[in-house]
């Protein structure tokens, strides 16, 4: 089986959860002998390349369309973009110009390549998908990692984004969902019938490295951290106002925010109007040894999202013997057990949980052993058996129509 | 460590008596003199059932030898109240003293497994 893979991310460029989705999700695809094309919107000088990368008995070929695109883009961060770039000529006036700019470049690739289906990852490259299915005449299948009220915390929503993502979900053979959480937005707000919906829940990479040296942080205090963008949608005023209570009872604790965001000057700002600015520490964006060193250095992981479609971190904190306080407007919340679960609103309950986990030997270890069991079931082997099956639907399906 | 262990199985293959009540109850007792616990890891350690560790702890908080320290959705923690390690400090200075006194007869130290 042949696929067309659209995405805004890959591994090693990547600034989030999706590149690391796309990244598990190809290779265990790969691994079940389904060979892959994956085209990114990245900015490289030049003609697009190819890239081979993992291979057992599939194979993934990752082509770059020259593009200014970048996950998780706003139109007034596009905008930034495209200031700094140097030979703006090329590139699109707004980020919508430039979303069209792809689609058209994505149009040659699907020209060019062979396949059997589509496979798009979140709205930027719906359209390109609705375009190679027109030239090819090939199922689409589009991926929701996230929707725009996700990413908007269901205020101030783009409509020319939810445009883009109604049309290409009404185009699709099949959606596939990364959580029930998702396929009720779905089905709520783009009018689309549940049964074309298919919940495909995300899974993590073990790490099998460990870490033995202790941070001088460490020594003398506790450690609690946040992994993600700081914007509205991952809810880092709510880890902060949590952290404040925290501080409150417990002096010796140390809040690490790795990450950047919008609201990352916000968070500074009204961290030293709380007088509590010395207790955090802003790690920047990190990724590979340096974010397994930072789970493994906590002693308990935040995950306060406003929204979160699924949500890969707390997996990720699971592999590294951490344990795990997430919100309960996540589709993660829906595949673990071992894990403490709260309202993203509420303060109090954040913050008894994260004083409990600190003070509570027996909990954290509870915790951390069972979450550490739970995690070794989520393979990424799962989803990419529930995508061939979705793969085989429309493929059915499709031939019944001709 | 004391350890429960359901009636008629043992090591050797012999019969051993139906486990009492005290019985259980000091071997929560003395799993909690380490340091504090949730159930699971209290059933885990005496190999006594989960339900029947959250019955006596119950009849142990009543008895104030017992505490519960954190309750949440995902765990229960409990750990010996200063009057519990006081009872076990005293129980197993007793125990000790009736060994060495020879008071102690057949029929005790096999209820009691030492």
């Amino acid at each position: 089986m042949r696929i067309l893979m659209f995405g805004w991310e890959f591994p090693p460029l990547s600034s989030g959860g999706l590149g690391t989705a796309c990244y598990g999700l190809t290779k265990a695809l790969a691994n079940r002998g389904v060979d892959i094309t994956f085209v990114v919107p990245y900015a490289v000088e030049g003609e697009a390349e190819f890239v081979k990368l993992v291979s057992t008995s599939g194979i993934i070929k990752v082509r770059r369309i020259n593009t200014l695109l970048k996950p998780y883009m706003s139109s007034k961060s596009y905008g930034e973009v495209r200031r700094k770039a140097k030979g703006p000529s090329m590139y699109g006036q707004s980020l919508f110009d430039e979303v069209w700019r792809y689609m058209h470049a994505a149009e040659k690739i699907a020209e060019e390549e062979d396949f059997d289906v589509i496979h798009c990852h979140d709205w930027m490259t719906f359209q390109a998908g609705i375009m190679a299915k027109k030239k090819k005449h090939k199922p689409l299948v589009v991926h929701v990692h996230a929707t725009e009220f996700d990413r908007t915390g269901d205020t101030g929503v783009n409509q020319h984004v939810y445009e883009i993502e109604r049309k290409g979900m009404h185009a699709a053979d099949a959606i596939i969902a990364v959580s029930n959480y998702t396929k009720n937005k779905i089905t709520r707000h783009y009018g689309i019938a549940p049964d074309k919906i298919h919940v495909v829940h995300n899974a993590v990479e073990r790490s099998e490295k460990s870490f033995s040296e202790i941070s001088a942080l460490k020594k003398d205090n506790k450690i609690v951290l946040f992994v993600g963008r700081i914007t509205l949608q991952k809810g880092p005023d709510y880890f902060l106002y949590a952290a404040k209570k925290v501080l409150e009872h417990n002096k010796n604790v140390r809040f690490i925010m790795v990450g950047s965001g919008d609201m990352e000057p916000f968070i500074v700002e009204k961290a030293a109007e709380l007088g509590i600015a010395d207790k955090f520490l802003f790690a920047g964006f990190l990724q590979g040894d340096e974010l397994h060193k930072a789970y493994q250095m906590a002693d308990v992981y935040v995950l306060p999202s406003v929204s979160e479609p699924f949500g890969i971190t707390p997996l990720e904190s699971m592999a590294n013997n951490t344990p795990v306080i997430i919100s309960k407007q996540s589709g993660v919340s829906e595949v673990i057990n071992h894990c403490l679960k709260v309202d993203f609103w509420d303060i109090d309950q954040l913050s008894s949980k994260i004083l409990s986990v600190l003070n509570y030997k027996a909990l954290h270890e509870e915790l951390r052993d069972n979450a550490s069991l739970e995690v070794r079931k989520l393979s990424w082997d799962i989803p990419a058996q529930k995508c061939i099956h979705i793969y085989n639907q429309v493929l059915e399906r499709n031939s019944i129509k001709i | 460590m004391l350890r429960g262990r359901k009636e008629g199985e043992s090591s050797s293959g012999s019969r051993v008596p139906k486990r009492t009540f005290d019985y259980l109850r000091l071997c929560i007792i003395y799993t909690l003199y380490e340091k504090e616990k949730t159930i699971n890891s209290i059933a885990t350690e005496t190999g006594i059932n989960w339900k029947t560790v959250e019955l006596h702890l119950t009849y142990l908080m009543g008895r104030k030898l017992v505490d519960e320290v954190h309750h949440s959705e995902y765990a229960r923690i409990f750990a010996l109240s200063a009057q519990g390690r006081e009872f076990a400090d005293k129980f197993m200075e007793n125990i000790t003293k009736a060994l060495a006194e020879g008071k102690l007869d057949a029929d005790a130290r096999r209820r009691l497994r030492i």
